[in-house]
């Protein structure tokens, strides 16, 4: 941090200009302007009649006057101050940050798997900027660069509809789409690596003239590399599967295997994606691949059933009960009806 | 070890600048990864307490965010009952690891005075601020002289 007295030559011009507007604000704003090409933040440390003083914190962008006072730029990551030869400027946008924190910033994203191209650490930065590969190359240890080229040709492919992952857990080779009208249509692929044949859109073995079974398929397992297979193992337990009826996602992270849609209200179960709508009873648990796999106790099951039972006898007990009341309302409600729409037949008085 | 000399920098540059909004900056001495604090805001309901935040810097701070949750209870639509707050400066996904503390504390204490419903963690409260004002204040204001500290007097 270096402390800068309002004669020195160097940023503090920037703010007589606006020393008027400058000296409303309370004390210790944080302020950041540009001069001469120089960005920088700092807070307002001291008032003078005519202006203030700038306690700066960082500058970056190399002056094109000579650093007389302090050769020393800050570098907005650790906070540290070192010559500019210890410094390392992203070429989009000119920010500067010193070599080892903007090194441990590009490694860090690499290993978390980013998800996007890597942007300047600062939020500040006037132009978006964005790291280009030859910079960060030079930057990180060949396998990590190596590890950066395979995400971003995964995130490719996967925004690619032209290209597309072979399913096959042991191979996962990219296959090349028929470039069809609409690539989005489902299609015969054969992988050229292990001649597998499969849908392009349920990634399933290919069903000539049928629709689609894709919500077996955990939308995990578009994913390829490491991700894939790791759910490949277990893919009855992918928390995420979608809706069978509306294709919406839904993650399932506690409670039974009756499944209810939020989007479009249709019952299923978790496991086999079958339509629970008609299957009040829950008589779908009780045999099959699903037998018992409900996730409530057996007790619970019969005390649901008692009372669906129920409530369908006592609907049933209560017609039985009106029954003969409404056979004599109904020709009564007939008949007043038939009456009301003569009455509306009536041509309407212009 | 950047996160130790960054958040040792953090801390006397906060002290130093004597920020009216954010007071009783304690430090754990065995890790300076801790950080608690008051935060006094300045507008009603609020301005009647103050209240305890806990800032958990991760290892590789700067380059993850920290994690800020309210010791003391609010009564506000942004603040769950578990003190969890909904700051999208320091979000996973938007997080830059220029940002310092002092920028997070601002935008706290902004977020404190000026609740946004649109996107609440209390739903309840969200619902009872857009549509009750004069009752979220009341039950503000009694919530805070009830919960919040004691504001520092200088």
């Amino acid at each position: 941090m270096s402390w800068h007295h309002p004669d020195n030559k160097l940023p503090f011009k920037l703010f007589y200009e606006f020393s008027s507007y400058i000296k409303e604000l309370p004390h210790h704003s944080v302020l950041s302007g540009e001069r001469d090409g120089w960005w920088m933040d700092g807070w307002m440390d001291a008032r003078h009649f005519d202006s203030v003083a700038v306690k700066m914190t960082t500058a970056r962008y190399r002056p094109t006057w000579e650093l007389a006072v302090d050769p020393l730029v800050s570098c907005k990551l650790c906070l540290g101050e070192f010559p500019l030869e210890q410094m390392t400027t992203i070429t989009q946008c000119q920010c500067v940050f010193c070599t080892l924190c903007l090194k441990q910033y590009v490694e860090l994203l690499i290993k978390d798997g980013l998800e996007t191209a890597i942007s300047c650490p600062d939020s500040a930065c006037p132009k978006r900027g964005h790291l280009q590969e030859n910079e960060i190359e030079c930057m990180v240890a060949t396998e990590m660069m190596q590890r950066y080229k395979k995400l971003q040709f995964e995130r490719e492919v996967l925004l690619d509809p032209c290209r597309t992952w072979c399913p096959s857990s042991t191979c996962q080779a990219v296959c090349q789409l028929k470039e069809a009208d609409s690539p989005a249509l489902p299609q015969l692929v054969q992988c050229a690596v292990c001649a597998l044949e499969f849908c392009s859109a349920c990634k399933a073995n290919w069903h000539p003239g049928q629709a689609c079974q894709e919500n077996n398929l955990p939308i995990t397992s578009f994913l390829p590399g490491e991700n894939s297979s790791f759910y490949k193992n277990e893919e009855d337990d992918a928390p995420i599967k979608r809706c069978p009826k509306c294709k919406v996602y839904i993650e399932r992270d506690e409670g039974c295997a009756q499944m209810m849609c939020k989007n479009c209200k249709h019952a299923f179960c978790w496991y086999c994606l079958e339509s629970l709508d008609d299957d009040f009873l829950l008589i779908h648990y009780d045999k099959g691949p699903c037998r018992n796999k409900l996730g409530h106790s057996r007790a619970s099951v019969i005390w649901h059933r008692t009372q669906v039972v129920g409530i369908f006898a006592g609907f049933g007990l209560l017609l039985l009960v009106a029954s003969p009341f409404l056979l004599l309302a109904t020709p009564i409600v007939l008949c007043c009806k038939c009456k009301c729409s003569k009455g509306d037949d009536d041509p309407l008085p212009t | 070890m950047t996160s130790a000399r960054r958040l040792t920098r953090e801390i006397q540059d906060i002290r130093d600048s004597g920020i009216k909004n954010f007071r009783i900056i304690q430090v754990d001495e065995s890790n300076i990864l801790n950080w608690q604090g008051l935060i006094v805001p300045d507008c009603p309901p609020y301005d009647k307490g103050a209240f305890r935040i806990e800032i958990i810097f991760p290892a590789e701070y700067p380059f993850k965010p920290p994690k800020i949750t309210f010791k003391t209870k609010i009564y506000h639509p942004n603040i769950d009952e578990k003190g969890q707050v909904c700051l999208p400066i320091i979000s996973v996904e938007n997080w830059k690891p220029a940002t310092k503390t002092c920028q997070v504390i601002q935008c706290l204490v902004a977020m404190v005075n000026m609740p946004q419903p649109e996107h609440p963690l209390r739903a309840d409260l969200a619902e009872e601020y857009t549509k009750d004002r004069v009752k979220f204040m009341k039950n503000a204001e009694e919530f805070t002289k009830k919960h919040s500290e004691k504001r520092p007097v200088d």
